[in-house]
């Protein structure tokens, strides 16, 4: 086998390799959350598509207190609520989330916390999502609230529009979607950059809602 | 770690990895037939300075520094095969891969999430970890490297000079797109062309 066709062979082999990998990394997923009342094939399963609501047991133990939240200042607004700063949930537990609706993974999390929203909503959670747009065209409230419609986002949306937010709560390691649990006192329990840990989410949420701060 | 690398085989194509593709394709192309010593000093500057920036150790370099590198680069890839070629090329893609790790915005999925959220304390775990992604998201490129190495040299030197003032010329666009502050511009665009 010449020297051109050898290379051409292996890097056939190598790609069709890896896409199969991935394609299989659902059912061999290594996830190790902690989770009380979970199986690892339930563990395993977190991150597929959400279908029927089910609610996740919480936490056995307290999950860390990672310091005192930020405030969110110098917002350039705010939709689908009549409350114009953060002060309107403390005191409640919430999920704080920073996204932009033009990223592919922070609309990939949203299914997953509309079901959180769904199943611990009555109970006190409060979710805000702090829309800190990654570029121009996603700057447009007319634009994030067609997007918040058409995602199925009915939580309230603060509109962080120059990213001073963005800043402030993430220093140097600035990424979408960025996800924060803040408890009753106003310390945040729970930080997790990009998708997934959805399991471990809703449990710190049922822990805290349960246990208090 | 198959995940890992996985994950990022799969954004190899996704818009959010343009920005690391198009300077990572000049250099490869402009590397001619030291393109596997070019892509790698790249890969391995980009590696570095992503891991110190999404540590949390470095912040994003002033826009002035990051378009001199890939100028510098741009500079040197355009020169033609001589004596010292190989360390010149090096030094194009270290300049480019410097560069370019401070403008990359990664996708961030599951397996790369969950490395980003651990990366300030995973010490030189984490930067094992960069290295498996980063070369998942650069497959494609490692792999133009590989077959132009296995490329008949007749027809590589026919193309090379065009290949070197092609990559080179990408990427002084892409340097004086950043010095005059329209790099961010030119990254949306990308996303708009790419995104479907």
């Amino acid at each position: 086998m010449s020297r051109s066709r050898f290379a051409a062979v292996s890097v056939a082999v190598f790609f069709g390799g890896a896409v199969t990998l991935f394609q299989l990394r659902d059912t061999d997923s290594t996830a190790t959350v902690e989770v009380a009342g979970t199986s690892a094939d339930e563990n395993a399963a977190q991150d597929e598509p959400v279908s029927a609501p089910t609610t996740t047991a919480p936490l056995e133990t307290a999950p860390e207190n990672l310091g005192p939240v930020p405030e969110l200042v110098q917002l350039d607004g705010w939709l689908q609520t009549d409350g114009d700063s953060f002060d309107t949930v403390k005191g409640e537990v919430t999920i704080v989330q920073f996204w932009t609706y033009g990223c592919y993974n922070c609309t990939n999390t949203l299914p997953h916390l509309q079901e959180i929203y769904a199943n611990h909503k009555d109970d006190g959670l409060e979710i805000i999502g702090v829309h800190s747009p990654e570029f121009e065209r996603e700057e447009d409230p007319v634009g994030i609230q067609e997007a918040a419609d058409r995602l199925g986002v009915s939580w309230p949306i603060a509109l962080d529009t120059q990213k001073k937010n963005f800043r402030s709560w993430q220093g140097a390691r600035r990424f979408w979607p960025r996800t924060f649990i803040i408890d009753q006192n106003g310390d945040i329990r729970f930080d997790k950059i990009g998708e997934g840990k959805y399991q471990e989410i809703e449990a710190t949420v049922a822990y805290l809602l349960e246990n208090g701060a | 770690m198959l995940n890992l690398f996985g994950e990022g085989l799969a954004t190899a194509f996704f818009p959010c990895t343009l920005v690391l593709a198009v300077p990572g394709l000049a250099v490869t192309l402009a590397g001619r037939r030291f393109a596997g010593a070019t892509l790698g000093a790249f890969l391995a500057a980009l590696i570095l300075g992503s891991w110190l920036r999404f540590a949390g150790w470095i912040d994003v370099m002033p826009s002035l520094i990051t378009g001199a590198g890939l100028l510098l680069a741009a500079a040197l890839v355009t020169r033609g095969d001589g004596d010292r070629s190989l360390v010149m090329r090096a030094i194009a893609g270290v300049g480019a891969g410097v560069a370019t790790g401070s403008l990359w915005r990664p996708c961030v999925g599951i397996e790369f999430g969950e490395v980003l959220t651990n990366l300030d304390t995973a010490g030189p775990v984490g930067l094992v970890q960069m290295i498996v992604y980063t070369v998942g998201v650069t497959a494609p490129l490692i792999a133009l490297a590989g077959a132009s190495h296995a490329a008949p040299s007749t027809w590589s030197d026919r193309i090379g000079p065009a290949l070197g003032w092609f990559g080179g010329g990408v990427l002084a666009l892409l340097g004086l797109a950043v010095i005059a502050g329209l790099d961010e511009r030119v990254i949306n665009r990308l996303f708009q062309l790419s995104s479907f």
